[in-house]
């Protein structure tokens, strides 16, 4: 029987450009932090050694100062840690593992899975890695691995018993891979056979952000990453406590250890309810200091409304350690309705200019509908390229300023009013 | 606002003045300079002044009181401004108190604080005081523009009159919150500047830096490529060594092989060229051998005919001796033939000579006879010549001349001269007349004439001389000269007269011409000689002819010159003929000789080349003997078989080795073995060169790998995605405050324009009341006047004169003062305004002043009451000291 702790894609280094200064410190404090979380989880949970499945580093060309303090942290882990190679760090000609930082300063409990053997982790206990040598490998690295492992001569012989073996492996998992054409995918029936052959015993995976269990065996999974790194991920933070012994299906545990969350927020605004509703439930957030918020608002909104919208937004923006609005689904139009520019009183040619803009505030407001159900595809912003920019100071006049412009006519005009 | 009534009292020079004010129309507040007209309304103002409250020590307080009087200034006034008639007063400095009493619409009494705020209130609340202020208009002041625009109730009216409703009553403080918001983002032309400027230099600053990240980042990227890309060709280049090396040995071997054959291959061909060499040798030397043969039996031959040619010439020579003799005799008589031809010539010019010297001393001897004969004839010439009177033609006419001058004369004399007649009366008597005796019968008579004078004498008696006129006298004289040279004439003649001497002129002639001719004649003959040298002559050809004299006389000499002269003729003929024949003789004589000797050299030389022919052939003879002994023919004849046979066998050899060489491909596989020892090299070469740049990309990969460079750009891309963020935000409230900005903008200057119209009207109807239908006038958006026309000519403001600017000044405020609502207006004041008008203009200006003062007060201050005095209706008040 062993106990150890399964763990992956700690992206160590990795930033978020929607943090600003010092969230982003807190941030990628927090990768550190969880390190050492593991390691007393580990010790608490009697994990043996903790196996962490690729991405230990978000790239392998890091600052010294993320390196070294990445290192303090492991050499606080109090069990063997074996670290795998993944896509964001494969054992290139940069990689990490090979700097003269990371020799020199190895705690001698850490150890790099550098090559396809199987490493004897203690009597009856085997680990198969399947290491990246580069970003893009051209088969199925866990498939080669398993295969060389169990393959030539290695056959049980009467007498010796098999060991637990464990694959430790990164990549996406053919099932799971929407791309039919990757030749890196791994395999899971192979993974399956062997399993219930009793040749191979977990199947640790990374790569997956959240934490998954793959196929029905219940020994093949991604512990998802300990601290969330994105939206889109479902459950993001945790580890597994794994318990192998021969014979019987593995105890996967999951515990969280993350002290980070994203959240989206879509909501439909079409009055000052909304609004109000939506300042409540922004307060009941826990944790703002440590939530990164994205909002998908859409819906017609009186000038007044609008106002108090933008306020509420400035006001809780800088509580949170990010607050944006996710723009590919952010609509927010002014309402045809005048009655706040009329409560304003504001009389002679001021009001004409408030009706001029109001027009041209209401009049865009079909199209941008449209357009918005155009363009799905996630990620936009990175697949451009973001350098190639330059400031266009002047931008004609949409329906965008001039309802900016009218917000802003309404919030200085009620400034005077009081 | 409508004033009712102003109470002074203890302020500056003014003791206690109360003044009423009718409700409308004008008032004309006159007096004197220093009476305190303009006291009243500066006292007004400060009490309608919030700041200037009754405890206030402020220096426009202080300036109220009077001079050197300790005096508290009290100043009330009864007013109407918007629904509220109020009574207001207060008093400063000393027991100062303030006091309001509001009349209607509630009764109301305030004092003190409460009084001021209160009126404050009020007056905040009804009050224009843009207006007022700009309803002022003062001497002293400036003549510029009235400011206009702050002025609410104007606007307003404006609007009304205009139809326009585009006036906010707070719309100056929302527009200065509009631009200051849009000065946080924008220059007022429009340029970036503050807090859109700060974001766009921050994030273009981001973006070059993440570029420079990213560089570096690409770079360390194309480094790994490049280390990936050598790796693997390292692999490949050692994957390849064994093979290289393998296939060099292999061609290495084929290479010792082929070379074996060709080194047989040139063994062989160098037997050949031996073998070859042998045999024509061989052949060589024979064919030398009866060679050698028969060039000896052709010189025999050769020398046997040369022999006999030489015999043949020495018969020819002895022919050519044989004629020599001939032909010397034939010479020799030639040139005795010629000898004698010379002679004979000789002979026949001697004669010709001999004949020609004959006739010459005959010629010569019947000239000198001719001579003599022609000489005595010249001489009797001369002498028949000589005897004969020297009378030449010339002569004959001089006396000729001189004859008729002496009968001219003569007859003259008669025809003029008076004549005297002499008649005997008695007897004869002689009488002597001019010397002459004159026998005069008895009863003859003679007459006479007097000429030169005539003196008749009786002898014993008488003489009677007549004297003749001068005239007469004179021709008698002239008479008597020329019968002297008359007379003097024929005596040198020697004639006695001149028929005479005619014919001894004829004769002397006559002798003269013979002695002429013959002289020519003489002188023909002598051909230009002299008659010595004839003699001379003469004597030489009679010696010459002496000389002839001994010739040999067997022939006679010819008869004459020419006879001779042919004879000599023929025997030059002759003697050039034998000339020639001589020389012929000579040449062929020559010839023949030449020849002679030509055919004896001939001979010579010949017998000479034989001789040494004939040595040679000795020579020959024995050198070929001599070679015989040494190498007998036979032997000569078998060593060319010998050699043949040999080359035979040799050149059998060299087919087998030549044949093996081509079939071997030696090309082939030497330009294999160069290919694989290059291959082999290049492939050292590229080893070297990628296990270098291996090398060195992993020592850069290593410098690399610590620089952290992909986290260094990904925050530098976070930091300038997240600033251009913060960058379109701030752009957008900035967009958001220009549209605003320029949209009110747009809107207020479109509802200035629309109330600038009526204020304009207004002025216009005023301009034309006083100055007549031509005034015209421009107002800009900010109500000031920009230009005035007159009579078509349109002038700026600026430059209008000092009177024409006061004059817009007074209309623009009366039509402000028609245009706004009755009650909402203020008084319109003018202090002692007019000064720069001219009277004529000042009578017409008066007139408008009228027409707002129905709706509104208006109050003309002056010291000059007389520029008002046309006004009608006008409510005046006099003050004095």
């Amino acid at each position: 029987m062993v106990r150890f702790l399964h763990t992956a894609d700690w992206q160590i280094g990795m930033t978020r450009r929607q943090l600003e200064g010092e969230a982003q410190a807190r941030f990628a404090a927090a990768r550190i932090d969880v390190i050492r979380r593991i390691g007393l989880l580990a010790q608490e949970q009697g994990c043996e050694f903790v196996v962490v499945c690729g991405d230990v580093f978000e790239t392998n060309q890091l600052s010294r100062q993320t390196v070294g303090r990445a290192l303090e942290a492991l050499a606080e882990v109090p069990v063997p840690v074996y670290l795998l190679p993944g896509n964001h760090d494969p054992l290139d000609p940069l990689t990490i593992y090979g700097s003269p930082q990371f020799v020199r300063d190895r705690p001698e409990h850490v150890r790099v899975l550098d090559g396809p053997e199987p490493v004897t982790v203690r009597e009856g206990v085997e680990l198969i890695p399947a290491p990246w040598s580069g970003k893009h490998p051209d088969h199925d690295l866990v498939g080669a691995a398993v295969t060389a492992a169990l393959g030539g001569g290695r056959m049980p012989t009467a007498g010796s018993p098999e060991p637990l073996r464990i694959v430790v492996g990164h990549g996406a998992v053919d099932v799971l891979d929407p791309d039919r054409h990757n030749r890196a995918a791994i395999s899971l029936a192979p993974l399956e056979q062997a399993l219930d052959a009793g040749r191979i015993h977990y199947v640790a995976l990374g790569d997956r952000h959240s934490r998954t269990s793959v196929g029905d065996s219940g020994a093949v999974w991604y512990s998802g990453a300990p601290e969330v790194t994105d939206h889109r991920e479902t459950e993001p933070g945790d580890v597994l406590v794994v318990e192998l012994s021969g014979g019987r299906p593995p105890v996967v545990t999951p515990h969280h250890v993350g002290t980070w969350t994203f959240r989206t927020i879509r909501r439909e605004l079409s009055g000052a309810a909304d609004v109000s509703a939506l300042r409540g439930e922004l307060a009941a957030i826990a944790d703002k200091d440590r939530t990164v918020l994205r909002l998908a608002l859409r819906g017609v909104l009186g000038v007044a409304d609008h106002a108090a919208l933008t306020d509420l937004l400035e006001e809780q923006g800088a509580v949170f350690a990010a607050l944006t609005q996710w723009e590919r689904h952010t609509r927010l139009g002014i309402s045809a309705d005048g009655a706040e520019l009329d409560d304003l009183r504001l009389g002679g040619f001021v009001s004409a200019a408030a009706e001029e803009m109001r027009g041209l505030a209401v009049a865009g407001e079909l199209d941008q509908e449209e357009e918005c159900h155009a363009g799905e595809d996630p990620d936009s912003l990175e697949e451009l390229d973001p350098l190639d920019w330059e400031f266009t100071p002047d931008a004609a006049e949409d329906q965008q300023s001039a309802a900016d412009a009218l917000s802003l006519l309404y919030r200085i005009a009620r400034e005077e009013a009081r | 606002m409508k004033l009712h009534r102003l109470h002074l009292r203890d302020v500056k020079g003014i003791l206690e003045r109360t003044v009423d004010f009718p409700d409308t129309g004008v008032v004309v507040i006159e007096g004197p300079n220093e009476v305190g007209k303009t006291t009243l309304l500066e006292a007004f103002d400060l009490l309608l002044d919030p700041r200037a409250k009754a405890t206030s020590r402020s220096r426009a307080v202080k300036a109220l009181q009077p001079l050197g009087r300790d005096v508290g200034p009290l100043v009330e006034a009864e007013f109407t401004v918007g629904s509220h008639r109020v009574r207001f007063a207060k008093q400063w400095l000393r027991g100062s108190s303030t006091e309001l009493e509001i009349l209607s619409p509630v009764r109301e009494h305030l004092s003190g604080e409460q009084a001021q705020h209160r009126l404050d209130a009020i007056l905040a609340e009804s009050l224009d005081r843009p207006l007022w202020d700009a309803l002022r208009f003062t001497q002293g002041g400036d003549l510029g523009q009235v400011s206009l625009t702050d002025s609410a109730v104007l606007t307003e009216a404006l609007d009304g009159a205009s139809g326009a409703d585009l006036h906010s009553a707070d719309g100056s403080t929302l527009l200065e919150q509009v631009e200051q918001e849009f000065r946080r983002y924008y220059t007022p032309t429009g340029r970036l500047t503050g807090e859109l400027k700060a974001a766009v230099t921050a994030a273009s600053v981001a973006r070059d830096e993440a570029v420079h990240a990213h560089r570096a980042v690409t770079e360390t990227q194309e480094l790994v490529e490049r280390h990936e890309r050598l790796r693997t060709e390292l692999a490949e280049l050692t994957h390849q060594e064994t093979e290289l090396t393998d296939r060099l040995t292999r061609a290495r071997e084929h290479d010792a092989e082929i070379s074996a054959l060709v080194r047989a291959h040139e063994k062989a061909t160098a037997a050949l060229a031996r073998a070859r060499q042998d045999s024509v040798r061989a052949g060589e030397d024979q064919t030398r051998r009866e060679r050698a043969q028969q060039e000896l039996a052709e010189a025999e031959q050769r020398l046997a005919a040369a022999e006999e040619a030489v015999g043949t010439r020495r018969d020819e020579l002895d022919v050519l001796h044989a004629a020599t003799a001939r032909l010397r005799e034939s010479r020799d008589g030639a040139r005795a033939a010629r000898d004698r031809a010379v002679a004979v010539a000789e002979q026949a010019g001697a004669e010709v000579e001999h004949v020609e010297a004959v006739a010459r001393v005959a010629q010569l001897a019947h000239t000198r006879e001719r001579l003599v004969e022609l000489q005595a004839e010249l001489a009797q010439a001369h002498e028949t010549l000589g005897g004969l009177p020297d009378l030449d033609e010339e002569a004959v006419r001089a006396l000729e001349t001189a004859e008729r001058t002496v009968v001219r004369l003569r007859s003259g004399l008669e025809a003029s001269s008076a004549r005297v007649s002499l008649e005997s009366l008695g007897g004869s008597r002689s009488l002597v007349v001019n010397s002459e005796t004159l026998e005069l019968a008895a009863g003859a008579d003679s007459d006479l004439s007097v000429g030169a004078g005539l003196t008749i004498e009786l002898p014993g008696d008488l003489r009677v001389t007549v004297r003749p006129e001068e005239g007469a006298a004179q021709l008698a004289t002239d008479l008597n000269r020329a019968e002297a040279l008359w007379a003097e004439l024929l005596d040198q003649a020697g004639v006695a007269d001149l028929a005479e001497a005619r014919s001894a002129a004829t004769r002397r002639a006559s002798a003269a011409a013979r002695v002429r001719h013959l002289t020519e004649r003489l002188d023909d003959l002598l051909g230009g000689r002299h008659q010595d040298q004839l003699a001379a002559e003469l004597q030489q050809a009679q010696a010459l002819l002496a000389e002839h004299a001994g010739r040999p006389v067997d022939h006679p000499l010819p008869e004459d010159v020419t006879t001779a002269r042919a004879v000599a003729r023929a025997a030059a003929t002759e003697r050039r003929e034998a000339d020639a024949a001589l020389a012929r003789a000579e040449t062929e004589l020559q010839e023949h000789q030449r020849r002679c000797a030509q055919v004896e050299l001939q001979v010579e030389r010949a017998v000479g080349v034989n001789a040494e022919m004939s040595e040679r052939l000795e020579r020959d003879r024995a050198g070929l003997a001599e070679a015989r002994q040494t190498t007998p023919d036979e032997l000569l004849q078998e060593a060319v078989s010998t050699a043949g046979a040999a080359y035979a066998r040799v050149e059998a050899q060299m087919g087998v080795a030549r044949r093996a060489l081509e079939e071997a491909d030696v090309d082939g596989v030497r330009a294999r073995l160069a290919r694989a020892e290059q291959a082999h090299q290049d492939h050292q070469a590229a080893l070297v060169r990628v296990r270098q740049q291996l090398a060195q990309v992993q020592g850069q990969v290593e410098l690399v790998s610590g620089e952290g460079r992909q986290e260094a750009y990904t925050l530098a891309v976070d930091e300038f995605v997240r600033l251009r963020a913060e960058l379109d935000a701030v752009h957008r409230r900035a967009r958001a405050a220009r549209q605003l900005h320029e949209t009110l903008g747009r809107h207020r200057d479109a509802a200035h324009r629309a109330y600038v119209r009526p204020y304009q009207l207004e002025i216009r109807r005023l301009g034309q009341e006083v100055y007549g239908p031509s005034f015209d006038l421009e107002v800009a958006e900010d109500l000031t006047i920009s230009s005035r026309t007159l009579e078509g000519t349109s002038v700026p403001f600026d430059q209008l004169s000092g009177g024409a600017r006061e004059q817009l000044g007074i209309l623009s405020r009366l039509a402000v003062a028609g245009l706004v609502e009755r009650g909402a207006g203020v008084p319109v004041i003018i202090d002692d305004a007019l000064g720069y008008t001219d009277p004529e203009r000042l009578e017409r200006v008066s007139t408008v002043f009228s027409g707002p003062g129905e709706r509104t007060q208006v109050v003309l201050l002056t010291c000059t009451p007389e520029r008002y005095r046309r006004l009608e209706g006008a409510t005046t008040i006099r003050l004095t000291a």
